[in-house]
């Protein structure tokens, strides 16, 4: 099972170009939880920016902490 | 023959190439041998290190400790220990290629993160403009210095103490061409970290110490509930490690020659050069003020004149002068390591060679030495306010690059990163630097607290 995630990701971040525009994405992520953090905590609004952001933070960095092969 | 670049181009040297061949023997020694190999050859570290503890962390450390006793203890531990993963990188890089790393940024994702971010907003503006504040401490120290055996020796002439010693330091660094050069300012700079860690022990002998509770403070982090929490958190983790200080340690590493039979000495020295006495200087500073003001709900909100109050409580003139000494050594240490990295990053960026024998080294290394004016005039606001912004905004650009570059086949080849848990750790750096970005725009915006 771990092997065929491996190879998964391998072809997801395999390339560099890839890599780099999933580090786009991750920023975008961050941004999610910054952003969301505040509506959430100062203006009270719903969490889901927050949630949106956080798990997405965590998908990707699974996905590219995976090492170039 | 290689062309001559200065200190980048130092691995082909007849020292470098001899420690290199020691060092293939001493990495197969087991280990107690090989650490005690390792602790001679030490140093580029030192030179990170110094340049860290500066006038900055000494504050913030001040007012930590004075205003949340032990609790924040665990700030400059987790931050180093977070940004170790970086600094192994930059071990990386110099380990597998012969490109320094802002060169490679230039050449690999354009001058904008290479020469702009990197090298002029991380490293040389911040290392021109922090070092104000290094003279506008070190040179109110010594006034407080002297004036314990009753001499007046005003900040408006003493800084040349401080300019001296920096001075002489910074110029000595590398010239020649040879490695003996850079040795001796590291084991200076290594000299000034043993009088901090021995001054600031003597000084939280006298104040006293919780163990228990520091122990606590150390490995636990606590941090208040919402979005106060999450302001510490990133300004708690960028506390002690930065962009600088990765690119500080890379070029001290080149300066030294190393090269891929060194990168277990670098783990080495970052760990016992860096991450220890860095911890250890600024946990024992928030300590003693942690100690001198518990418990008192009216505490000064400036930091010199919290040290005032703590000087105030100290028993002997000896240990109040230790004080006083080990200021001195954290602010003449990070001038030098500041000037240092400003003109290599400089160099770096414009493409010049950062060779101590040329002018334009000379003149790019005391660049950084107008900030003795900090000693008539105290820390210009309005530029690291500047400075810090330009910081929050670009930072990230340099932390995404470095990651990119480690997984880079066309740089590291064979070598770029194959840990899952190396390349998890410098992500989470890269995050902390993205959450500094959004949360300075955010808060510019009025959306997050300033």
């Amino acid at each position: 099972m771990s092997n065929v995630m491996s190879k998964f990701l391998e072809g997801v971040v395999g390339g560099l170009r890839i890599r780099t525009w999933l580090c786009f994405a991750f920023f975008a992520a961050n941004f999610l939880i910054a952003h969301g953090a505040a509506r959430y905590w100062r203006l009270n609004a719903s969490p889901l920016e927050l949630v949106i952001g956080v798990i997405s933070t965590v998908l990707l960095l699974f996905i590219l902490s995976e090492p170039a092969k | 023959m290689q062309e001559e670049k200065g200190i980048t181009s130092r691995r082909d040297t007849p020292e470098a190439l001899r420690e290199r061949s020691y060092l293939a023997e001493l990495n197969k020694k087991p280990l107690l041998q090989r650490w005690r190999g390792y602790l001679k050859l030490s140093g580029p570290a030192a030179v990170e290190a110094a340049t860290t503890l500066g006038a900055g962390s000494f504050a913030s450390a001040v007012v930590m400790g004075a205003a949340y006793g032990y609790k924040m203890l665990w700030i400059p531990l987790y931050s180093y220990g977070l940004g170790l993963f970086m600094l192994a990188l930059a071990a990386r890089f110099v380990a597998a290629s012969d490109i320094p790393i802002i060169e490679a940024q230039n050449k690999y994702h354009t001058r904008l993160v290479g020469t702009f971010a990197t090298g002029i907003v991380a490293c040389y503006l911040a290392m021109v403009v922090f070092t104000f504040g290094q003279y506008a401490l070190g040179s109110d120290a010594l006034e407080s210095l002297f004036s314990l055996v009753g001499i007046n020796f005003p900040r408006s002439s003493n800084w040349i103490i401080i300019f001296i010693i920096s001075a002489f330091l910074s110029l000595m660094y590398g010239r020649r061409g040879s490695i003996r050069y850079v040795r001796y300012v590291e084991n200076a700079l290594k000299l000034m970290i043993a009088i901090m860690l021995i001054t600031f022990l003597a000084v939280v002998l006298k104040t006293g110490v919780n163990i228990r509770a520091m122990l606590r403070g150390l490995l636990i982090p606590t941090v208040p509930r919402g979005i106060e929490g999450i302001t510490i958190a990133i300004a708690g983790l960028t506390a002690a490690m930065g962009v600088g200080d990765w690119v500080q340690f890379h070029y001290a590493m080149h300066a030294r020659g190393f090269s891929d039979q060194h990168e277990p000495l670098a783990r080495f020295d970052m760990t016992f050069m860096g991450l220890l006495p860095v911890t250890v200087v600024l946990s024992l500073v928030s300590i003693a003020f942690a100690e001198v003001y518990s418990g008192n709900p009216n505490i000064p909100l400036d930091s010199s004149e919290l040290a005032a109050g703590l000087v105030g409580v100290l028993p002997s003139v000896w240990i109040k002068a230790a004080f006083f000494i080990g200021i001195e050594a954290i602010c003449i240490s990070t001038v030098v390591g500041m000037s240092i990295l400003g003109a290599t990053a400089f160099c770096q960026a414009v493409g010049w060679a950062p060779d101590p024998d040329t002018l334009h080294w000379k003149i790019l290394i005391m660049t950084p030495q107008i900030g003795l004016l900090g000693a008539f005039l105290g820390k210009p606001i309005w530029a690291v306010i500047t400075v810090a912004s330009l910081q929050s905004l670009f930072n990230w650009l340099s932390g995404i690059s470095w990651y990119l570059l480690g997984n880079d086949k066309r740089y590291l080849g064979e070598k770029c990163v194959k840990s899952r848990f190396f390349n998890l750790c410098i992500l989470l750096s890269v995050t902390v630097l993205n959450l500094v970005f959004f949360t300075f725009i955010l808060s510019k915006l009025g959306v997050w607290p300033e």
